[in-house]
């Protein structure tokens, strides 16, 4: 059977492309050159070119063709809808209109920093210090095929081939994968013509797709689709940054120490791209490059993986979440030093982390903004079953003491629950509007983490013991 | 004994634990793909339909409950797209989205910017005549509505 190869290849060789060009398109925006057209062909050819080692389980005898031909047009006729919503007209939503295409719509002119769009801070230009890892590929796609917002159809269709590969991988059926695969891609928010969704214009759908990649490499221990995503998470939008070193958190925690690794190159990588990025796009070379913040950045990222080698060598593993409580408090405590050492006190990340204490003096909003997580992720039906899901997988983790998934997901999703809070908490915009504009979209952004996890814990009770290690040994 | 009975217990239990996440991920696959038809596809076709026969302005202002959709076409029809144009008032709401559609005219606020001035970065300042009025043309905002005047 080739199919599983060739979805493989495709989802892994476009990942790797799109890492390629995110990553080297911003160093040549730094630099302030202009991002040549033949970047994209080079990152796709070796993309596509570049070797894979994976095995697959062997394809059943009673395998319902029929069905896995279901589950198959079911996405083809999803994905056409969001090409066709993607390719039809520009962003029909506020933020991907004013904000994304805009800034996509520039790149596609003249793809370099170095025109007053972006070196002009009296010009209009709405999330000036937002990451441009989008708005690049958007442009490149543009010069290259003259359909730039394929990019945001084809970031679904990756993250809906990883959730399959991660299945696949771990010895399940084709005909549970594909349901797996089918049941995440058609999460509702996810694929409705609305404020967030594939075909929007927003990056949340991208941001959710890097995470579901990275969260499905967590699982599979595959480094390439780990590194890249982390990367890409970092590049698309400033809350990559918070969700990555939630990744790292989770990892260290877990002792997940490939995870662990991949994550800290992606992030390493990521982290000083976004750093430098974000300051030259607010100050343009007026301001000496924060240097401190990324030496820092580095640091705690390199005391990490360190750490964690000496905590494994010793079999000290039960003080890692000690160690790592204090550790949260030190940063916490260290936010507005970094924020300074930034260079960019009024940056979209730094708003929230100058005062990072103001989340004490507001407890009083937390119940509601509990009250709300819970409202918009059960009762409006944006995400369909999700939520109760991941209630029955933590149920079910706990019951067979973690051995159904890996630790590190379900940290990494729950992780995600304070920061959210903290987000609504520290923010002087009104309360009540701003849960209802800006907290569906950040729960879509753990969609992909949490459809991983559920899968992962419910496809690891339906393998045949003998035959999952096996194949997972072979990988 | 007891252990091993206990194990078992575990086991089963685990098992239907098990049994019911899968009913419901079928549930969440077939509830996704009952939605396919009509909030996906027809919805969709609604919305791409009605941004064309109303145009990419109407459309946003309209559905945002924003007004001020005819000085974005009054612009688009009067003013060079390497034009500069000048605004007067906040740059968050209505204001958010005549840059977004009049790309790759840039926009400045009126105190970066003197309406007297030609240029600005390179660029001629956008002119017209409104009511009989001469001079730099400049978009007054405020937070749901856009309107035009001379200075």
């Amino acid at each position: 059977m080739i199919l599983a190869p060739l979805i493989d290849r495709l989802t892994s060789g476009l990942l790797l492309a799109f890492t390629i060009i995110a990553a080297i398109g911003t160093a040549i925006l730094l630099f302030g050159q202009v991002v040549p057209d033949w970047l994209f062909w080079v990152a796709l050819a070796i993309g596509m070119a570049s070797p894979r080692c994976v095995q697959f389980g062997p394809l059943p005898e009673n395998v319902g063709r029929w069905r896995i031909l279901a589950i198959a047009l079911i996405m083809l006729i999803v994905l056409a809808a969001l090409v066709y919503g993607a390719l039809a007209t520009p962003s029909r939503h506020w933020d991907g209109a004013i904000a994304w295409d805009l800034k996509a719509r520039f790149l596609s002119e003249n793809p370099t920093l170095d025109q007053a769009f972006f070196q002009n801070r009296n010009v209009i230009h709405h999330s000036r210090d937002y990451p441009l890892a989008q708005p690049l590929l958007l442009a490149l796609m543009e010069r290259s095929f003259g359909v730039g917002r394929l990019v945001m159809p084809l970031g679904w269709l990756m993250a809906a081939g990883a959730v399959l590969l991660m299945s696949l991988r771990r010895g399940v059926s084709w005909l549970v994968a594909g349901l797996g695969m089918v049941a995440f891609a058609c999460t509702p928010l996810l694929i409705s013509p609305t404020s967030g969704g594939v075909d929007s214009g927003y990056a949340d759908a991208a941001l959710a797709a890097w995470l579901t990649i990275a969260a499905a490499g967590c699982v599979v221990k595959d480094m390439r689709w780990v590194v890249c995503s982390v990367i890409l998470i970092l590049l698309t939008k400033p809350e990559g940054a918070v969700y990555a070193s939630l990744l790292l958190g989770a990892a260290w925690l877990g002792g997940c120490r490939s995870v662990l690794r991949g994550a800290a190159l992606g992030s390493s990588i990521g982290m000083v791209l976004l750093l430098l990025l974000q300051h030259e796009l607010q100050f343009a070379d007026r301001a000496p490059p924060p240097m401190s913040a990324v030496f820092v950045s580095i640091a705690v990222i390199g005391l990490m993986v360190f750490t964690d080698l000496v905590l494994a060598r010793r079999g000290l593993d039960r003080w890692r979440l000690r160690l790592a409580v204090g550790l949260a408090v030190v940063v916490i405590c260290a936010m507005p030093s970094l924020v300074h050492a930034s260079g960019n006190p009024s940056g979209s990340l730094a708003r929230y982390m100058q005062d990072p204490w103001l989340v004490l003096q507001r407890l009083e909003s937390l119940p509601l903004i509990l009250l709300r997580i819970l409202d918009f992720s059960m009762l409006h039906g944006w995400f369909g079953l999700t939520m109760p899901l991941v209630a029955l997988a933590v149920w079910c983790n706990r019951r067979s003491c973690g051995a159904s998934a890996p630790p590190a997901i379900g940290v990494w999703l729950a992780l995600c629950v304070p920061c959210w809070c903290a987000a609504f908490l520290i923010s002087d915009l009104e309360l009540a509007q701003h849960l209802r504009s800006r907290l569906p979209r950040l729960l879509l952004h753990a969609v992909g983490i949490a459809w991983v996890y559920i899968l992962s814990t419910w496809q690891a009770r339906l393998r045949p013991p003998g035959e999952s290690s096996k194949i997972l040994a072979a990988a | 004994m007891t252990a091993n009975t206990s194990l078992d217990a575990g086991q089963v239990s685990l098992t239907r634990l098990a049994r019911w996440i899968g009913v419901l991920v079928l549930l969440h696959a077939v509830w996704g793909a009952a939605r396919i038809p009509g909030k996906v596809v027809m919805r969709r076709v609604d919305d791409v339909r009605e941004y064309r026969r109303a145009g990419a302005a109407s459309f946003l202002f309209d559905k945002n409950r924003l007004r001020g959709a005819e000085v974005v076409a009054w612009l688009s029809e009067h003013t060079q797209e390497n034009a500069v144009v000048l605004f007067d008032g906040p740059r968050l709401g209505a204001m958010e989205f005549p840059p977004a559609l009049l790309a790759p005219r840039l926009f400045v606020a009126t105190r970066h910017c003197d309406p007297s001035n030609e240029t600005f970065v390179g660029r001629p300042v956008a002119r017209g005549e409104i009511n009989g009025r001469r001079g730099a043309v400049v978009v007054v905002s405020d937070r749901s509505s856009l309107r035009l005047e001379v200075r």
